[in-house]
């Protein structure tokens, strides 16, 4: 029997620069940074002190109020993305059946800006300041069971929480559940906003913050800064989106999923983990290394990432991975944590539809032990067919999907 | 705080609860029936209240009350009480 395919026919996006597709697209290939000092709390003690915020988000634009005020920040997101998303794929309600539209999301934390609220307020006052929502409003699953919700999706319903691979792996699985027929339409996608104090003190202890900005694949890159965001795709079985002469923008093509089995924190140096992801995702995908037109790198400008990634395309790609432009978009936003691989893809959408490619920023000096090309500080038009977007994680997690140009 | 002020404040934390329109809720209306308060909902409405009057309102009591004069008289009635 032949495979069901799959292809994205709706958009939806937050980021540090720029909310909605257009947005974010113009932001991206400008290379303008929402990165800027933190504002939202006193970030004085900490070694790194910028973030990439969502500024001007107004969550009543999305949704009733009574809905936005009950509701972690990270479920606002992911409610104002799929509202975008599906606004955008023109998906009528009447021609959905809600029993075959699903929604997996990927978030790596939860709702953090209520955590902390509702632990401070504990500390200070017991515990009868404790809401009667406290947990409902901080679990993980809370934004895709909220998207159900609203737009009335009683399909599958996944939340996927492996920290910075979280939605790659959503969008991953969602695609599996298309093609084993579970169903017809999924939101796939990932939101997170961990911009409160304790996470930033976490990531603070670790050490892997920068102090200036995110400069992947440059010698002086000294670490990933803290972003936040969403992004919800509307994927869709060919055949239903065909009968409704609905806008494609690129075909789902390919998963490839593995743990390095290692270390918590440290990539495995010599790539080989991450060079099996990309390996497994163009093997699902039935591509060859050649056929990749560009790499959305998970370039989070640690030194240990850039160099292991760096590593593992090489590895897959051969003497081919130095005419490939691999660039890393949280150059402008920071590192969204787990809705990075979402906010990445809709950003390989972009670049299909636009045949252009986002530049890495902030790239001054090169690495001996990063010598591709990172299409550095300025966007490039460039034929892009085929994508290949990669997400690795705390926990050795990684997840690399492939997105491509519809053809029949 | 008088009675008026203690019913303009439950009106606010149900508008918080279920969201309802300003100046729609009546001392008459009934919490399950007519505002739909289900028993998540009552639960918020219970903490909004608690957080908002900074008075504790034990469950047994809560469970008593029918209308939203109920909620309103108990309160008037408990913070009576905590005067004398």
């Amino acid at each position: 029997m032949k495979q069901r395919r799959v292809v994205i026919t709706g958009l939806g996006v937050i980021a540090a620069n720029g909310i909605g597709k257009k947005a974010f697209w113009d932001a991206n290939c400008n290379g303008v940074s929402g990165v800027g000092p933190i504002k939202a709390f006193d970030a004085s003690c900490f070694r790194s002190k910028i973030a990439g915020y969502v500024n001007n988000f107004e969550p009543s634009k999305y949704m009733e109020e009574v809905t936005a005020s009950k509701i972690d920040r990270f479920s606002q997101f992911a409610i104002a993305c799929t509202k975008m998303a599906l606004d955008d794929s023109r998906l009528p309600s009447s021609s959905k059946d809600p029993y075959r539209v699903g929604v997996f999301l990927g978030s790596g934390l939860g709702g953090m800006f209520f955590y902390e609220k509702q632990i401070l307020a504990m500390q200070e006052f017991g515990h009868s300041k404790t809401h009667p929502a406290s947990l409902l409003r901080v679990m993980p699953s809370a934004p895709s069971a909220h998207v159900s919700m609203e737009f009335n999706c009683k399909g599958p319903n996944l939340t996927i929480s492996t920290a910075c691979s979280s939605s790659n792996h959503a969008i991953g699985q969602a695609l599996e559940r298309i093609r084993q027929n579970k169903a017809d339409v999924i939101f796939a996608g990932g939101t997170e906003s961990p911009l409160v104090f304790y996470t930033f003190a976490g990531f603070d202890a670790l050490r892997v913050m920068s102090t200036q900005a995110c400069r992947p694949f440059d010698r002086e890159r000294d670490g990933f800064v803290m972003g936040e965001g969403a992004a919800i795709l509307v994927l869709e079985e060919l055949g239903h989106a065909l009968e409704r002469k609905a806008k494609i923008y690129a075909e789902l093509s390919g998963y490839g999923a593995s743990c390095a089995a290692g270390h918590m924190v440290m990539p495995e140096p010599k790539g080989k983990d991450a060079a099996r992801t990309m390996a497994l995702a163009l093997k699902d995908a039935c591509l060859k290394p050649q056929d990749v037109d560009y790499i959305n790198a998970h370039g989070t400008a640690t030194q240990a990432n850039d160099k292991a990634e760096t590593k593992a395309i090489k590895e897959v790609f051969g003497k081919n991975a130095y005419k490939i432009p691999v660039s890393s978009t949280k150059s402008m936003i920071g590192h969204a944590m787990g809705a990075a691989g979402a906010i990445e893809a809709v950003a390989s959408c972009l670049a299909i539809e636009h045949n252009v490619i986002p530049p890495t920023i902030n790239y001054h000096t090169p690495d001996p032990d990063c010598d591709l090309d990172y299409v550095p500080n300025k966007g490039r038009k460039h034929q892009v067919d085929v994508v290949l977007s990669n997400a690795f994680a705390f926990g050795g997690n990684n997840a690399s999907v492939i997105l491509k140009r519809y053809e029949r | 705080m008088n009675f008026d002020e203690i019913e303009k404040q439950v009106a606010k934390s149900l508008e918080n609860v279920i969201g309802v329109k300003k100046g729609n809720i009546k001392l008459e209306q009934r919490l399950r029936e007519d505002l739909g308060v289900d028993s998540f909902s009552s639960l918020e409405l219970l903490f909004e209240l608690e957080d908002s009057l900074g008075i504790k309102i034990p469950d047994a009591e809560a469970k008593k009350m029918a209308t939203v004069r109920d909620v309103a008289a108990y309160i008037h009635n408990a913070c009576a009480a905590e005067k004398r």
